[in-house]
């Protein structure tokens, strides 16, 4: 028979090496609740229903079958056994928490129920045992209300709206005003709710309780809200969540209680510091729901943020000594930095959550570097801790996150990085302008292969069409240059040389600011940081570098490029696209004139007036990637890439190409192509006009000829 | 390096007219430079004939844009307005022009990898797509042994970081 239940805490910790730390089975929280208890720190007991259990729940027709009723009754006596309570006992009564917990962290997405086992009679046991009736009669209240939140599924505002109206009544301000005796009333008032909105009256059973918000928990894995969740994140919806059971500890037993939440080191910036908040007299949800400001943790964090409200380092010394040592313990056990939830209830500190904290891309490479500096991690563990996407977060300019943001609309975030510059709308402006020296934003309906030197120009670009492998997302990405395309709330009107977007309207000139990571578009200049290439990033890219085997080689076809390449460490070019060099403006002329040219002889003399120009364009890249290969690719596109496809610019390119506009035009017509992907491109063209080779391999070797240190061949 | 190249005479010829450019350089400039002549893998007619090409070619570099888009039959400039419900319905796992698909075009670059080091033992293999940048991607090209691959210029350290990554987990 399946196990489905395994018990954690008191000394007990249930199941093989195949259990004990699965996430798989016991969920990303069970099998860190147990993790903790099993090396000694304080966690309340409790048992893990797993996975399999969610999963079989949902096989079985939304049922649990009788071996688990068993089973769930031993997890119960097992909480009962370590804390001396008893589960429905009105005299000393059990309280518990119940709570999802997937395999991965799904934040917000999953339901918990808290303060279970609370009925008309065990709620006196608890002002017996708590001594404090205030305490019991608000407990029993906040069970009330999230049960028939999450378990009956009833309207919540009817509760919030019964607890307004009775602070309202009182004069009160704070749900803390409330006394006893107001709370016994409201309790009162919310069973009357169940009982009219559900047609039954609040559960009494204890059990009952129990399984309906188990249920509760595996149905919250089917809402709609965690299948959302699921299809963003790339979670199969298979997994099913797993289902915790634990004995409730109470951070809201006066000035003596306390619950937070903590990183052990800063999750923004990596610095080795304990990193947190909490509140003195509270439950968990309070800290989440921000009716009250939480207090920070350490004191060095309260003094720089100029704060008033003592820091838990200084109004609970010991107790925060406890948490600084469990710290140290749970950083060493799982060799990374931890996200963590205590409750402190009545001096004694209970651990609660920990897992594995999110981070931004400069806290992942600080904290592998340090961690590595510090013996808990080797070299190569550092080199994987590290998501290779994150670097990109580093490797662009990105905005100050202090500035302030005008944003006028969203696009898809193409390319990523910031940039700010003058509004232009076409390639050449964007061209002229930057050879004055102005930043300049290209903004285009969508781009072309003919917008090539425009976008080169350009520090960023905008498109109203198109995607995230659109030419205009795919060019950007290749130049380094941040691009939001597909930007459908703007509309450009290129003739009259304005954008539209929301009511306001933007001409060449005008500044806007790009987040290509982001999709934001910004009206005026927003402030940038540079990206830092040393310190972490260095150390790690060292080690990365010792652990792999393949070469990495950069696409790059102007020197600038290859320069980028190279300072980020490429060791050659892989690919060297030719094409844009016959784009260039100094030389489609003579581009054309080859294009136009009907015979061998016209083409060569064209061809020799290219000659020179493409000779320069590699010596130059030679000499940046000297000692290193470069893997030049040959002229790929059709050749009616080439030619102007709109009337106006018949007139003007037959006249500097020195043909007749019908000539030109009747060529135009003739190299059109049905599907121009499958058509006469590559090396077709080098099989119908071999001379187009011919003078791009001559200018290679003349290129490499006259270099004092030779390229070398791949190697 | 050639573009496009589907048969071993296309190569063949194209090769010719390098080589003799090559010499007639090196005789005006009285001077001889080491260089390779290899070509673009990215058509399936290709990859299936990489043995007969690899005759005439010194390295392969696997164009991934254009692979996919004749493999898979998807110009990938029409792509974007199905492309979203077929990742959503589960048809691709993700964009295969942003992470290669690795059952398909994968499959592709591991014959014309094996039959092209079957004709010449020391062929060099990369891959240049836009792939090239892809950690996902950047894992298959280590376990079927490519010697480089190339990204472009921003995504170079995000190549060698998952480079490194994809060493370490073999």
């Amino acid at each position: 028979m399946t196990q489905y239940i395994f018990r954690f805490g008191g000394g007990v910790s249930d199941g093989d090496d195949s259990v004990r730390g699965n996430k798989n089975l016991l969920g990303g929280k069970g099998a860190n609740l147990d993790g903790m208890a099993s090396i000694g720190l304080p966690v309340p007991p409790g048992f893990t229903i797993t996975t399999e259990m969610c999963t079989a729940y949902y096989a079985n027709g939304q049922s649990f079958p009788d071996s688990v009723r068993a089973e769930v009754a031993g997890g119960i006596a097992h909480i009962e056994s370590v804390t001396g309570k008893s589960f429905g006992d009105a005299a000393n009564p059990l309280l518990v928490s119940v709570r999802s917990g997937a395999r991965v962290s799904m934040p917000g997405m999953m339901d918990t129920v808290l303060n279970l086992g609370l009925n008309d009679a065990t709620v006196d046991g608890l002002t017996a045992t708590s001594g404090d009736a205030r305490f019991a009669w608000d407990s029993y209240r906040r069970f009330i209300q999230m049960y028939a939140d999450v378990v009956l599924q009833l309207d919540h505002g009817a509760f919030e709206e019964a607890l307004e109206i009775a602070k309202e009544d009182q004069g009160y301000y704070l749900d803390t005003d409330l006394t006893a005796d107001d709370l016994k009333a409201l309790v009162s008032e919310y069973k009357a709710l169940v009982e009219a909105e559900w047609g039954k009256p609040f559960p009494q059973d204890v059990a009952e309780q129990l399984w309906g918000a188990v249920g509760a928990v595996f149905g919250s894995w089917e809402s709609e809200r965690a299948k959302v969740y699921r299809r963003l994140n790339n979670i199969p919806s298979d997994w099913g969540t797993a289902v915790n059971v634990q004995a409730m500890v109470f951070g809201n037993m006066g000035e003596t209680s306390a619950t937070g939440v903590a990183f052990t080191r800063d999750p923004a910036t990596g610095e080795n510091a304990y990193y947190g908040e909490y509140l003195i007299n509270a439950q968990g949800e309070d800290v989440v729901a921000g009716i009250r400001t939480p207090q920070y943790l350490t004191t060095a964090a309260r003094e720089r943020a100029g704060a008033k409200p003592l820091s838990m380092e200084e109004a609970m010394p010991e107790v925060y000594a406890e948490l600084a040592r469990v710290f140290g313990i749970l950083e060493s056990h799982y060799r990374d930095m931890q996200d963590i939830e205590f409750t402190v209830e009545r001096g004694t500190l209970w651990m609660l959550q920990t897992r594995s904290g999110k981070r931004t891309a400069k806290a992942a490479l600080k904290i592998a570097v340090d961690m590595t500096a510090e013996g808990l991690i080797s070299e190569e563990e550092a080199v994987l801790r590290v998501d290779p996407m994150v670097l990109d977060q580093l490797l662009h300019p990105t905005l100050d996150p202090q500035a302030p943001r005008d944003v006028l609309t969203k696009g898809l975030p193409a390319s990523p990085g910031a940039a700010s510059g003058k509004i232009v709308f076409d390639a050449d402006t964007a061209e002229q302008f930057a050879q004055m020296g102005e930043a300049v934003i290209l903004v285009r309906v969508e781009t072309s292969p003919e917008d090539i030197h425009g976008m080169h120009a350009a520090k960023g670009i905008l498109t109203a069409r198109g995607g995230m492998t659109s030419h205009a997302a795919v060019v950007a990405r290749g130049m380094g240059r941040p691009c939001v395309s597909g930007a459908g709330g703007i509309a450009i009107d290129a003739r009259e040389k304005i954008l539209r977007t929301g009511g306001r309207s933007f001409g060449e000139g005008d500044v806007i600011t790009l987040d290509g990571s982001t999709g934001e578009v910004m009206a005026g200049l927003v402030p940038t940081l540079q990206p830092e290439l040393v310190g972490d990033f260095g150390t790690l890219m060292v080690w990365a570098d010792k652990a792999r085997r393949m070469k990495v080689r950069s696409n790059a076809e102007t020197p600038q490029d290859a320069k980028t390449a190279r300072d980020f460490g490429a060791e050659g070019i892989g690919l060297c696209r030719t094409e844009h060099m016959f784009f260039d403006a100094a030389r489609i002329t003579a581009v054309r004139q080859m294009i136009l040219a009907d015979s061998e002889t016209g083409r060569r003399a064209a061809l020799d007036k290219l000659l020179p120009e493409q000779r320069s364009d590699f010596s130059a890249i030679f000499e940046v990637m000297a000692g290193l290969p470069v893997t030049i690719r040959l002229l790929d596109p059709p050749l009616h890439e080439f030619l102007p496809h709109q009337e106006s610019e018949f007139a003007e390119v037959a006249e500097a190409a020195g043909v007749g506009i019908e000539l030109l035009k009747q060529r135009a017509n003739e190299l059109h192509e049905f599907n121009p992907m499958l058509g006469h491109r590559g090396c077709r063209l080098g099989v119908t006009f071999p001379e187009i080779y011919e003078m791009q391999a001559r200018a290679i070797f003349e290129a490499a000829c006259s270099q004092s240190e030779a390229p070398v061949p791949e190697s | 390096m050639i573009p496009l190249v589907g048969t071993k005479r296309e190569l063949e010829l194209m090769k010719e007219v390098v080589d003799k450019a090559a010499e007639m350089v090196f005789a005006e400039q009285g001077k001889r430079i080491d260089y390779l002549v290899g070509t673009m893998i990215e058509l399936p007619r290709a990859a299936l004939m990489a043995g007969k090409i690899a005759e005439c070619g010194a390295f392969f570099s696997f164009g991934t844009n254009d692979l996919t888009q004749t493999t898979l039959g998807v110009s990938r400039d029409d792509a974007a307005r199905f492309l979203t419900h077929y990742v959503d319905k589960g048809i691709y796992e993700r964009d295969p022009f942003v992470s290669l698909d690795v059952e398909g075009v994968g499959q592709l670059i591991e014959i014309a990898a094996e039959r092209g080091r079957q004709t010449r033992g020391d062929i060099k293999l990369g891959i240049c797509g836009e792939h090239g940048g892809d950690p996902a991607s950047i894992h298959f090209c280590e376990s079927v042994g490519l010697d480089y691959v190339s990204a472009s210029p921003y995504r170079v350290p995000i190549a060698r970081l998952a480079a490194a990554q994809a060493a370490l987990a073999k």
